[in-house]
């Protein structure tokens, strides 16, 4: 019987010495639970749908579960949806203890929730997008519309990022809505990816 | 593929050499990093934001040397 794999990037590696290094130790401490929350919530929705995880995986764009099983559009939509949930309702359960830790990761949490519901692939949003496509009649068309509410996506967020540029913001949010436009028009990028059981 | 860990950690070294030049200890920070990739004010905002979600009241927060409210 063939094991869960769990992979760590280079990027992912280097990604986490950055923060490690850059952020204080107990703004890690409210970033991390929010991250695993998110997480946990698609995990929670696999093992509910009874399908198996393949691999796990850190890449320096975010974390990926492979699953493997049959599952249908509603079920991939689920999994999808169910981090952003988690991360929401991690955001109000912590929101309700105070303090400055606890708020800064509700906040946290919510903003990677929030964020992460854009419909733009690869976040959570687009591959929920992605999976009710295929409910259409016309599966092709619903590709089309999905990559065009990703591109519509990050072209708002790359508009409104240069726009704090030219008042001399951060690059953050454009560098976004580049990485989202770019996905979208990128050809194959994925939906959900699923592998049958052996 | 030894070279591409070497390679690997010499960037990871590269950038906490550099991370140490650019933001010395005790600048290093969520805070200023938000700031530096947002604007001004973000990660106190995402706070807020945490603060609005438990229903505390708005506190005032506290202000920078040199900075108004």
């Amino acid at each position: 019987m063939s094991r869960s794999r769990i992979r760590v990037s280079e990027g992912a590696a280097f990604l986490a010495a950055a923060l490690v290094f850059l952020l204080r130790r107990e703004e890690l401490a409210a970033l991390l639970p929010a991250l695993l929350a998110h997480e946990l919530g698609h995990l929670a929705a696999i093992l509910a749908l009874r399908l198996r995880v393949s691999e796990f995986r850190a890449e320096l764009g975010g974390f990926t579960i492979e699953y493997a099983g049959e599952t249908g559009p509603a079920g991939r939509a689920l999994i999808a949806a169910a981090g952003p949930l988690a991360g929401l309702l991690y955001a109000l359960a912590v929101s309700r203890l105070g303090g400055e830790l606890f708020c800064l990761s509700a906040g946290l949490s919510l903003l990677l929730s929030l964020f992460n519901l854009l419909p733009a692939l690869p976040l959570d949003g687009g591959r929920i997008c992605a999976a009710l496509a295929e409910l259409l009649p016309d599966p092709g068309r619903g590709e089309r519309l999905c990559r065009a509410l990703g591109a519509g996506t990050g072209l708002a967020l790359l508009f409104l990022g240069l726009r704090l540029l030219l008042r001399g913001r951060g690059a953050a949010l454009a560098l976004s809505g580049a990485w989202l436009l770019f996905s979208a028009l990128r050809p194959g990028e994925g939906l959900v990816k699923t592998r049958k059981l052996r | 593929m030894r070279e591409r860990r070497l390679l690997f950690f010499a960037l990871l070294l590269l950038l906490l050499s550099l991370g140490r030049l650019l933001f010395p200890a005790e600048t290093a920070s969520l805070r200023a990093l938000a700031e530096l990739a947002l604007c001004p004010g973000a990660a106190e905002r995402v706070e807020a934001w945490g603060r609005a979600l438990g229903g505390e009241e708005e506190r005032v927060f506290a202000l920078r040397p040199g900075e108004e409210p």
